[in-house]
């Protein structure tokens, strides 16, 4: 745990920066300050990395300013870049889910699901522009007004959020998630519908019914609606914890559980369609290859997670 | 004038003129190899303060113009960037070399004249 705050102010550092520097400036700034803590250490014994920190360096985004050079964007300067990157990326985030929160409202206001994606498309881009513009409009202003990013000052070690040892939480598997488990939870609750995709001697065959008993049906409502609030939370964090990965374990086990479940009815799909019961044999058996599918992938992913925590490596 | 005021100003200028001995002074330590910490250290012992912010954007020019050249190592579970001199830098810095001293003479002389 030595070196915990360390990688933490270093992998801050870093972060500012494109993905391409990050490794090389990782590593010079994560050594820097250990090397330099070793001769501190000599004149102050007894305190520790955070003290260090407190008393010789500044806050992390501050750095990254310095170790950029002269990076700008268009009418604002060195010493503001970073804050309006970061303030850029915040109002896109909060631009993009506030638009998926309309989307959601649209459909479940009556309007079809194409329909609301496309709004959801065709609206994104314009609300950017004008956040982003409004965004750059108080960084030009704070620029122009001789503002040199204050709200840099009251930083402390204790700010850093520890990464030792931890792995990067990849965002798209977290939206990967979020958007599986949104459709899933809007279809279990019957609000949209799944397109006919199965053609059997010149018709569309829609209308089959799962046949699942109704606890089954709230097990996979819960679970997926959970999957929404976990994959949202996640998309909020950077790295994977101990806890992240026993709750993501969990939430897998019981998928497996749910799917094998399924999997072992033995009259899984019924269907009005008069179309011969070969067909509806081969459509089911299709169907049970698919979840063995998932069911491979989600028994991959669980061992993955369980591997990390057995190593203690999260 | 107050002496707040002219406080100010010499620091601006002593930044300027240091910024600009800073590339000289590190093409001339890099003539032995070191990495970050231990290059800001030597020129530290010399009198020369450089803190990471300003050695580590110059190092990577001075590399890039082909002046330095580096290697990544791996220390006791750390990695550290060894840095040196290049043939482009060793000819660089011997003509910089005569170049400060020219100036430093020269500003001497207008000094001295005063």
């Amino acid at each position: 745990m030595m070196t915990d705050l360390f990688r933490a102010y270093a992998h801050q550092v870093a972060s500012y920066h494109t993905a391409t520097a990050r490794e090389d400036l990782f590593s010079e700034v994560y050594d820097e300050l250990c090397e330099e803590f070793e001769d501190w250490q000599a004149e102050h014994p007894g305190r520790g990395q955070a003290e260090f920190l407190d008393a010789r360096r500044e806050h992390p985004m501050k750095l990254a300013t310095r170790m950029a050079g002269d990076r700008t964007a268009y009418l604002v300067g060195p010493s503001l870049y970073f804050s309006f990157i970061s303030a850029l990326k915040s109002a896109a985030a909060i631009v993009v889910v506030v638009h998926v929160v309309l989307a959601a409202v649209r459909v479940f206001a009556g309007a079809s699901v194409p329909g609301a994606a496309l709004g959801f498309v065709s609206g994104l881009p314009d609300t950017l522009l004008w956040v982003g513009a409004a965004v750059l409009g108080v960084f030009v202003a704070l620029e122009k007004s001789g503002e040199r990013a204050k709200w840099l000052d009251d930083w402390t070690a204790a700010d850093l959020k520890s990464v030792d040892g931890h792995q990067e939480m990849s965002r798209l598997e977290s939206s990967f998630d979020l958007a599986f488990s949104t459709l899933g939870l809007l279809w279990v609750l019957d609000i949209v519908k799944l397109p006919a995709t199965i053609r059997h001697e010149g018709d569309w065959v829609a209308d089959w019914t799962l046949n699942l008993p109704d606890w089954a049906w709230w097990f996979a409502g819960i679970l997926l609606a959970f999957g929404v609030v976990f994959s949202l939370y996640r998309l909020g964090q950077s790295f994977w914890t101990r806890r992240l990965r026993s709750i993501a374990v969990g939430e897998n086990l019981l998928w497996l559980a749910l799917l094998t479940f399924v999997i072992t009815r033995p009259e899984l799909l019924t269907t009005t369609y008069d179309g011969g019961a070969d067909f509806v044999v081969f459509v089911e058996r299709a169907l049970k290859g698919g979840l063995i599918v998932i069911m491979v992938i989600v028994g991959w992913d669980t061992v993955k997670h369980a591997w990390r925590l057995i190593r203690r490596s999260f | 004038m107050d002496t707040r005021d002219s406080t100010e100003i010499v620091e601006k200028l002593r930044l300027e003129l240091r910024r600009g001995a800073l590339p000289l002074a590190v093409l001339a330590q890099l003539r032995t190899e070191h990495y970050g910490y231990s290059l800001r250290k030597q020129l530290s012992a010399k009198g020369l303060e450089i803190d990471e912010g300003t050695l580590y954007p110059l190092v990577r020019r001075l590399e890039k113009q082909g002046l330095l050249a580096s290697e990544w190592r791996a220390d006791g579970g750390r990695k550290k960037r060894y840095y040196l001199l290049s043939a482009l830098g060793r000819e660089v810095l011997a003509l910089l070399a005569v170049e400060w001293r020219l100036l430093n003479e020269s500003i001497d002389n207008v000094m001295e004249s005063e």
